[in-house]
């Protein structure tokens, strides 16, 4: 195998690469963010030494020289920070960091096209790092100018590959070719059984190997993957002598350190080590098909349950009605259980998302001119995957308004007799079915004054309107579109793009989105998202003869009005619940459905929406319930009033409304009358 | 007596339904199955000929009423209603027919294009139509019933 044929890796062996160093690139940037801050930093220069170490094997060995170059200087660097030779200060760190977004660029670039990913410069960099390197009193060390060659390494790490075989005529064949193909990436130092055996093609039932290799562990576990009947046990970076003599995998000292370091990165796929051969690997697809068939069984159980009861209804006491309650209550355990399960194994921690976190908040308080003191916690908090898609924007939106518009800078903060840091906490957790993250920040708070003016100079409403509406009220403002308080349009926090941005990506997944503020104390935003997006509860009401479902997110509460609490408000009407406004939708009017009973008295179910509260009057409540939520046809689809439809357990469809439709409809409503 | 045939025009297979005392056909393969007539939820504000969505093992289907669509006064639910389930360029929908009643093999002469019998309302959906002894039957462009006029 030439050098250059080396370079030219399959799609699966890209993605491996790809992942491993991102994974890398998120250590290293962590670390550095950490060493800021930490007391005793030894450790975390270890770990982001390491970190850069492998990653420029793995750079060489697919051919990004740019790369390999630069995370030489890095490692070289970080080496003299080990041997406390340079302390780690901010020009230092900003250069590694700098280094690391162009590490981030090249592997874009590479992903998109290898070959230029292969030119991006680094040059600058280089210079910069060797820059900074450079400013204390220790002398420089001299740098080699490039190196990519997998012999550059001083301690080229040795892997403990130890590989099972499925029994069967060509355990021993199979065992040979894994032995070859790992030869193909490094050297062999040995292996159990030895070669010689191994010739004879005697069945085989573990092979142990030890090799020395620049290739990362991703890049020899693919390599191994093309073959036949073999699973892999574990790759381990071991001692660079032959496997010892008991079989199985085996871990010395050392790979215990290595474990540590891998415990504190995310969840990683292929197998790496020992509790991962404990786990497959399964298409997403698999695990929506999953979740949709569990979906149908809860809808197929509701129907169940809803016969026997009316059996039991008809014929009480009836032969085998216990048998059958008896039975019905038991799919119910089972269906519950097993839709739990399908849930959880789609489950993924939410750290990924606030890993990104450290790093943008120091760069952004630098920018600034703020001090922040970021609190991340909850990473393990888990969430539907589809829905994690959807929420790191708006995260990482109100993570940059909380410092460019919550938290003042040192001065400000000290003259108000607050420290000169801001605090910034981020949490993430589960509440009843819900995952909940806020973000809350020591700061300002936010300036209702201002957010009314702004409002009405936006022409959202008019001065009286303003005038009108309670603090609760107006801080909600700051969620529609086209409103922006900051005194200055800065290029952090954009133009008035924004809170309304992340209310409706909130929104679309079936969450919610609060702001809770106290003036010259702070804001908190509270995020509620459901734990998927396929399942979710929901309050089923009754208007006219038709059933309508209300995503739980959005229901306040439900309260019996007189006719005599209802007001006029502009074309429509409200009612006053605990001193606040609340204006009411009829669904009855809005859809042209039959009308409801009687007009002496309303039920009106009351909806939160980030912006406002609104009423929604209905018939009758027939119960909250878990729905699986199904895309309307493209015949409907149009249609911004419904989010979905669902089927019930009579069989019958349910139209699953829109919140933020009901909002823009009562907005309309009543408006009407001030303009 | 020969079996001797011209293959010029294709025999067709196709669903006959009956909608305001007019008969209709489509192409048997589209049909993926007739079934009685469902709940079927209303869709508010949704397009007129839009009757609403049914349950269909599961999937939440459009149900189209035919007799809007093509601008007949609508016809009264019967027990001989059905809903055609269909398949409309990879969409399922299901269509209100007053009752089904055969599936024909049609000779391929029999066929003659719309324009020789021009119908005044159910322009540009049908296109053929099929002289049989005593009968016409219009065989429908299935596509055109869920493109947007």
């Amino acid at each position: 195998m030439t050098a250059m044929e080396r370079f030219e890796l399959s799609p699966e062996e890209l993605r491996v690469f790809l992942q491993e160093a991102g994974e890398l690139l998120q250590l290293l940037e962590d670390g550095l963010v950490r060493l800021e801050s930490e007391p005793d930093p030894r450790e975390t220069i270890h770990e982001i030494f390491r970190a850069a170490h492998t990653l420029k094997g793995s750079a060489a060995t697919v051919g990004l020289s740019g790369m390999a170059e630069l995370t030489h200087v890095m490692e070289t660097l970080l080496d003299r920070l080990r041997h406390g030779e340079r302390t780690p200060d901010r020009p230092l760190i900003d250069a590694l960091l700098a280094a690391v977004d162009r590490l981030r660029l090249i592997l874009r670039t590479y992903a998109e096209t290898p070959e230029d990913g292969r030119t991006v410069g680094v040059t600058d960099l280089i210079e910069r790092l060797q820059a900074a390197g450079e400013t204390t009193s220790s002398p420089p060390v001299p740098v080699p100018a490039a190196d990519a060659g997998p012999t550059a390494a001083p301690d080229g790490p040795a892997l403990q590959v130890t590989i099972r075989l499925d029994a069967g005529p060509w355990s021993g064949v199979r065992a040979l070719q894994a032995l070859l193909a790992l030869e193909a990436l490094g050297s062999i130092l040995g292996s159990r059984p030895p070669r010689e055996a191994l010739d004879s093609g005697a069945p085989v039932d573990t092979l142990t190997v030890a090799l020395h290799t620049t290739a990362p562990p991703a890049a020899v576990a693919a390599a191994l993957e093309r073959i036949p009947d073999l699973t892999i046990e574990g790759i381990q970076e071991g001692p660079g002598e032959p496997p010892p003599p008991a079989g199985g995998a085996t871990a010395p000292e050392r790979a215990g350190t290595e474990g540590e370091g891998a415990a504190s990165r995310p969840s990683r796929g292929p197998a790496h080590g020992d509790p991962l051969a404990q786990t497959v690997r399964i298409d997403v697809a698999r695990l929506d098909s999953l979740m949709a068939l569990v979906g149908e069984l809860v809808v197929a159980r509701n129907r169940l349950a809803q016969l026997a009861r009316q059996v039991e209804a008809a014929q009480p006491g009836a032969p085998f009605t216990d048998g059958l309650a008896e039975t019905t209550q038991h799919l119910e355990r089972v269906t519950d259980q097993l839709q739990d399960e399908v849930m959880k194994s789609r489950l993924l921690p939410i750290r990924p998302i606030f890993q990104r976190l450290p790093r943008l908040v120091r760069d952004l308080a630098a920018r600034l001119g703020k001090e922040v003191e970021l609190h991340v916690s909850g990473e393990d908090t888990q969430l539907d995957r589809s829905v994690m898609e959807e929420i790191a924007d708006p995260i990482v939106h109100l993570v940059r308004n909380a410092i460019d518009h919550g938290i003042e800078p040192p001065a400000e903060r000290i003259k108000q007799g607050k420290p000169p840091a801001g605090r910034l906490e981020i949490s993430a957790g589960q509440q009843e079915g819900w995952v909940v993250v806020t973000v809350q920040e020591d700061g300002r708070g936010i300036d209702l004054v201002r957010v009314r003016e702004k409002a009405v100079a936006a022409g959202l409403i008019t001065a009286e309107q303003a005038a009108r509406l309670d603090d609760s009220e107006a801080v909600r403002l700051i969620f529609a579109p086209g409103l922006s308080t900051a005194a200055a349009v800065s290029e952090i926090s954009g133009r008035g793009v924004g809170m309304d941005v992340v209310r409706s990506n909130i929104e679309r997944l079936n969450g919610s989105v609060a702001v809770e503020t106290w003036p010259g104390r702070g804001t908190r935003f509270t995020l509620r998202l459901p734990l998927t997006l396929a399942i979710t509860r929901a309050l089923l009401v009754r208007v006219g003869a038709a059933t309508y479902a209300i995503p739980m997110a959005n229901v306040g509460e439900a309260v019996r009005v007189s006719r005599a609490e209802i007001h006029a408000l502009g074309r429509g009407e409200a009612i006053i619940l605990r001193g606040q406004t609340v204006p009411l939708l009829r669904l009855d009017r809005l859809f042209g459905v039959s009308p409801s009973g009687s007009d002496d008295r309303a039920l009106v179910v009351t909806l939160t929406n980030g912006s406002r509260i609104v009423g929604l009057v209905v018939d009758r409540l027939l119960g909250t319930q878990d729905l699986v939520v199904k895309p309307l046809a493209a015949m409907v689809r149009h249609l911004p009033a419904f989010a979905g439809a669902t089927t019930l357990g009579d069989g019958s469809v349910a139209l699953i409304l829109d919140p933020g439709y009901l909002d823009r409809e009562i907005a309309a409503l009543t408006q009407g009358s001030g303009r | 007596m020969s079996t001797v045939q011209t293959e010029s025009a294709p025999e067709e297979q196709v669903v006959v339904f009956n909608l305001a005392n007019e008969y209709f056909g489509v192409d048997v393969a589209r049909v993926q199955e007739i079934r009685r007539v469902p709940e079927i939820t209303h869709v508010p504000r949704s397009l007129p000929y839009v009757e609403g969505v049914m349950n269909l093992r599961g999937a939440v289907i459009p149900v189209v009423d035919l007799c809007r669509r093509f601008g007949f006064s609508p016809s009264a639910r019967t027990r001989s209603s059905r809903v055609v389930i269909l398949d409309l360029a990879g969409q399922t929908v299901g269509v209100i027919v007053d009752a089904v009643t055969e599936v024909l093999r049609i000779p391929g002469e029999a066929i003659e294009p719309p324009s020789a019998v021009v119908t005044a309302e159910g322009e540009g959906f049908v296109r053929g139509i099929a002289r049989l002894q005593d009968r016409l039957i219009m065989l429908l462009d299935l596509d055109r019933i869920t493109a947007d006029s």
